[in-house]
């Protein structure tokens, strides 16, 4: 993300970065206060595969993210709100192209109708 | 961490969640950052925003925060206001983090209590175009990060004492330098290589720009010198395993592939000469053969012979003959565990094999007279094959027109790499040089795309290959024919200067292949756990202000493998790498912050599912007390083990749960609806 602001790589203000140690950290209560809170969609952006900083705290969130679509979906609400991306430092245009596909698919979540409820 | 102190944490946590018996008083600095964030953010706007902010004590904006004057203001507030923690909102943390975290540090306050706030990388930079989107979304950055300051607790930095040894793997010219520098500073190094001896690809080649000299006289010195050196143990046929530990106090595990030959052995020779197994020598990039038996050079540093058990026929008349009775068939693979506090990655290159360009027909059976740089290299060294020769493979005669081709392997978006490889230039130069002066008859050409010899010396070298004759025609040959009949090779190439096709007859075509990581980078880079990037090169830390730390706290790199260079930008390097390396181990410990999780033991139901997190293996069961405790000099501070729990029960210090939402909780709302969430 520094390098996507370092190279002036524009993308939508709606999109806000909490920054985590690992993707691993970010909790399922974690993803579910954002949601809570007001956010339309949640994205989890970690390391690459085996290139994580702490072994396999990319792979723990992919599981984890995996499980809450699962979830959702079973709940009858869209999977399309929560994603996991993985990303190289260097590469700034991934976040951005991961920046706009966290939109693309709340934008068909909306359109399909099956988005979370507001004030659930 | 103590029972005591566990349990003072405990009633610590306990007291702060009922009631906040001290205030936090804020003190908010917003930066303008010339014009890179206040052209865009209304700085002055988000400033008074923050004045709204409960703990808020203070607020001001300025033009650029990490300036001397802009510390000072910082230093002020904090000393005028008794401010107890503070938030910049300007540039990204890792590059002002740590200089506003010192500055508060020198005013009394722990470095800990700073929240840095990125509003130009992550705001300012990216939202250009919406200066009142950008704004906005700043207040809630800003928002955020005060909320986040709130809760922050102080972490104690800790000296952890090294294990005072250092390893160096891979023991090339990059690796013997940092292997050298290191023993000088006093420090005991280990030397692990794979091969039978050390030295690398550089006693490989016949002689290196630009003053032609001989690279196994350059580097003797060195050899001799680490092969001799109390402070050094030199270990080849030996490669890296496993590596345990963290930085500072690593466990690693050598293995080391037998020789079959004791170290009384005095290099005679009677068991090669009496050796009726031949195969093509590696070392000699299969120019000529070598015995089962065999030392790969003359000058090879160790001199012990060593036998090929894959080759041998196990006929044992080297054994029969040995005058030292050094041959020892019994010998047995040995894994040896070597304690250090720091290592050198230092493991160098291979060639690229061409044998994918099809077009070139490398190795194919009737092209015999195509071969690379390196193969060239081992046929014009003293004491080669064809004693010094240049003469083509497939008849023995001298060529009388030779042409090399550039970038095969480099610059190339189908086959091979992307890359520019760097030093072909130069080397290609250089053997064309070398011909020329021995062969003054023989025609020599060079195919490029751009000629690169930078640096100093380098271009005067290419002046003067044009200038004896050797000729330079722009353009990549598209493919090398063979003339059915006469056998004789074509290379077929445009010339974009002149904007001609051209048949260029040749004797002898030289490929400049390109430097590509080493094979056993794969095993040994996942081993190590280093970050490699796409071209499969070991990650520097900062491609520009840090290329010789690697991903990983205390693994540095020297040589071409963090990316192809020349000989001195290795040697360079490899010093660079020996003094980081050096540094702790001199010092004698390292500087660890002490940020890690907390348990609550209220809550923990001693699962365990937080020691399977743990990706150091930091989180261990006390099996006396029946506890979980945490090892909190390997805890490396990921969070992993927060998720894992599932009661909540163990926190990662300041990055707690609560205050992760505290965070979340600014940022989630929906702009532009009045709904700005308080603490």
């Amino acid at each position: 993300m520094n390098t996507a602001g370092v190279a002036r790589m524009g993308y939508d203000t709606a999109i806000k970065i909490v920054p985590l140690q690992c993707s691993g950290q970010a909790n399922p209560q974690l993803i579910m206060d954002a949601l809570k809170d007001g956010a339309d969609a949640v994205g989890v952006i970690g390391c690459c595969i085996g290139a994580c900083h702490f072994v396999n705290g990319n792979m723990l969130s992919m599981h984890r993210i995996k499980l809450m679509k699962q979830l959702f979906k079973e709940l009858g609400y869209s999977d399309q709100q929560i994603n996991h991306y993985t990303a190289r430092a260097a590469e700034g245009e991934t976040a951005v192209g991961d920046f706009e596909d966290i939109m693309a698919r709340l934008k068909r979540a909306e359109h399909d109708g099956t988005t979370l409820p507001e004030g659930w | 961490m103590t029972e005591e102190e566990i349990e003072n944490q405990h009633e610590t946590g306990q007291s702060e969640q009922s009631s906040e018996p001290k205030k936090p008083r804020i003190g908010v600095f917003i930066c303008h950052c010339g014009h890179n964030i206040a052209d865009t953010v209304a700085v002055e706007k988000v400033t008074e925003f923050a004045k709204t902010l409960p703990n808020v004590e203070h607020a001001e904006h300025y033009m650029f925060m990490c300036s001397k004057p802009g510390i000072e203001l910082i230093k002020k507030a904090i000393k005028e206001k008794n401010l107890d923690r503070t938030v910049v909102a300007s540039c990204s943390k890792t590059q002002h983090g740590p200089t506003f975290a010192h500055a508060i540090e020198e005013e009394g306050l722990n470095r800990h209590m700073h929240q840095q706030v990125n509003i130009r990388e992550w705001c300012s930079w990216p939202h250009i175009k919406d200066k009142a989107g950008a704004t906005e979304k700043a207040e809630q950055m800003l928002e955020a990060g005060v909320n986040r300051s709130r809760k922050l607790e102080p972490v104690e930095t800790r000296q952890i004492a090294t294990t005072p040894a250092a390893l160096v793997i891979g023991a090339g010219i990059a690796g013997l330098r940092a292997a050298s520098d290191l023993a000088a500073l006093g420090v005991k190094t280990y030397v692990v290589e794979k091969e039978p001896t050390i030295g690398g690809h550089m006693t490989q080649l016949n002689k290196t720009f630009p003053t032609q000299e001989c690279p196994q006289c350059s580097i003797s010195p060195l050899t001799n010198g680490v092969a001799n050196d109390k402070n050094i143990t030199l270990l080849t046929m030996a490669q890296v395993k496993a590596v345990e530990g963290s930085f500072g106090n690593f466990k690693v595990e050598v293995e080391i592939t037998p020789r079959y030959v004791k170290d009384n052995c005095t290099s005679c020779g009677d068991c090669s000469a009496h050796c009726p197994v031949e195969v093509p020598s590696e070392w000699d990039s299969g120019m000529s053969m070598r015995k089962a038996i065999y030392k790969p050079f003359p000058q090879a540093i160790p001199a012990t012979y060593v036998r090929d058990k894959k080759a041998c026929i196990e006929c044992h008349a080297c054994e029969n003959v040995c005058p030292a009775h050094a041959v020892d068939f019994s010998q047995k693979r040995e894994t040896r565990k070597v304690e250090v506090g720091t290592i050198i990655l230092a493991v160098g290159y291979d060639e690229y094999d061409p044998t994918e360009i099809s077009a070139y027909h490398y190795h194919q059976d009737g092209y015999e007279d195509i071969i690379t740089q390196l193969e060239l290299e081992r046929m014009l060294v003293a004491g080669s094959i064809t004693n010094s020769a240049l003469l083509r493979p497939s008849d023995g005669k001298v060529p009388r027109r030779v042409t090399m081709i550039q970038c095969v392997g480099s610059r190339n978006e189908q086959v091979g790499n992307k890359y520019c490889t760097g030093v072909c230039c130069m080397f290609a130069i250089k053997n064309a040089q070398i011909v020329k002066d021995n062969y003054p008859d023989t025609d020599v050409a060079i195919c490029y795309i751009d000629i690169r010899t930078p640096g100093l010396n380098n271009e005067e070298f290419y002046k003067k290959a044009q200038e004896k004759g050797i000729k330079f025609i722009r353009g990549r040959p598209g493919e090398i024919q063979r003339d059915p009949i006469t056998g004789q090779l074509l290379v077929i190439v445009e010339d974009t200067l002149s904007q001609t096709p051209l048949k260029i007859k040749s004797d002898l075509v030289v490929l400049s292949a390109a430097m590509v990581p080493p094979r056993s980078i794969g095993t040994l880079g996942s081993a190590l756990h280093v970050l490699r990037d796409k071209t499969g090169f070991v990650k520097e830390f900062h491609i520009k202000m840090n290329p010789v730390k690697s991903s990983k706290d205390g693994i540095f790199l020297a040589g071409a493998i963090q990316g192809p260079k020349d000989i001195p930008q290795s040697v360079a390097q490899a010093g660079a790498a020996a003094s980081l390396a050096a540094a702790p181990l001199v010092r004698g410990y390292i500087e660890k912050e002490m940020l890690v999780p907390q348990i609550d033991y209220d809550l923990c139901v001693n699962c365990g599912l937080c020691i399977s997190a743990c990706s150091p293996a930091a989180i261990y069961r006390n099996e006396a007390e029946n506890k979980i405790m945490i090892n909190e000099i390997s805890c490396k501070a990921c969070g992993l083990c927060g998720p894992a729990c599932p009661t909540g029960a163990i926190q990662l210090k300041n990055f707690r749960d609560d205050e992760i939402s505290d965070e979340i909780a600014a940022l989630a709302v929906a702009p532009r609806e009045g709904g700005h969430v308080h603490d």
